[in-house]
């Protein structure tokens, strides 16, 4: 149904999208706005996450959103729990109701398009 | 709650929420703008609606870089989803051809409803981390 091979970016494709994401906190809570463009680990994450956008843009050349989404849609999962493990946040109960809500929401989306 | 750490969260949340807004009427009129682009003209680059998606990117992307420093990851992130509600409101403007439906109204509420329950239980989380011994 879906390529091997698509399955592949695109999971290559959220891990680079959720670690930006991390790295973009990390230098965003640690550094002013002004000093940001001189920290490392800024650029870090402004480069993985231009490599998921990317990655992103060539699978949609080739597969369809409503195949996408729901499968992108795993990129709120894996920050989350990244960001868990990495940055130290707590979870609740609710919280995770709320997250599989927001993923059920996109697939429901992905559903209709 | 300390009332300065609920007003950062609630800061870190809206603005998360300006730059989705941003970044989808972004998408939107870089995509409205990206038709008009050939690519053996450079000067068909310098189209209105394709430089100023461009412009909302950026102030959406400055934007989130601001949320960052307010909000907690796991809070944050998942609000990137309300993007599906707005340019579900927003595209008809743009792309008549597509058409809402009953699926997609159902996931545009779950996420609506979702991201506004996930706000409130992360100010409740960090209430909690906050009145630990």
């Amino acid at each position: 149904m879906i390529a091997l091979f698509i399955i592949f970016l695109i999971l290559v494709g959220v891990l680079s999208g959720s670690m930006a994401v991390i790295l973009l906190k990390k230098a965003a809570s640690k550094y002013p706005l002004r000093q940001l463009f001189f920290r490392r680990i800024f650029w870090e994450g402004v480069v993985l996450f231009g490599l998921s956008l990317l990655l992103y843009v060539i699978i949609l050349q080739r597969e369809e959103l409503s195949v996408v989404y729901p499968l992108s849609s795993i990129s709120y999962l894996i920050t989350t729990l990244l960001s868990v493990k990495y940055l130290g946040e707590k979870m609740s109960v609710w919280k995770w109701v709320a997250l599989g809500g927001v993923m059920l929401g996109v697939t429901l989306i992905a559903i209709g398009s | 709650m300390d009332k300065i750490e609920k007003s950062s969260l609630r800061t870190g949340f809206l603005l998360m929420l300006a730059c989705t807004i941003f970044t989808s009427s972004g998408q939107m009129f870089w995509k409205a703008g990206a038709l008009r682009i050939n690519f053996s003209d450079p000067f068909s680059f310098f189209n209105a609606p394709f430089i100023l998606g461009c412009l909302l990117y950026i102030v959406g992307s400055i934007l989130m870089i601001l949320a960052l420093k307010k909000g907690e990851l796991s809070m944050l992130y998942p609000i990137i989803a309300t993007s599906y509600v707005w340019v579900s409101i927003l595209a008809p403007f743009f792309f008549p051809n597509e058409s809402m439906n009953v699926w997609k109204w159902a996931g545009v509420l779950l996420i609506l409803f979702s991201v506004i329950l996930l706000g409130w239980s992360s100010s409740r989380v960090a209430k909690m981390q906050r009145d630990l011994p």
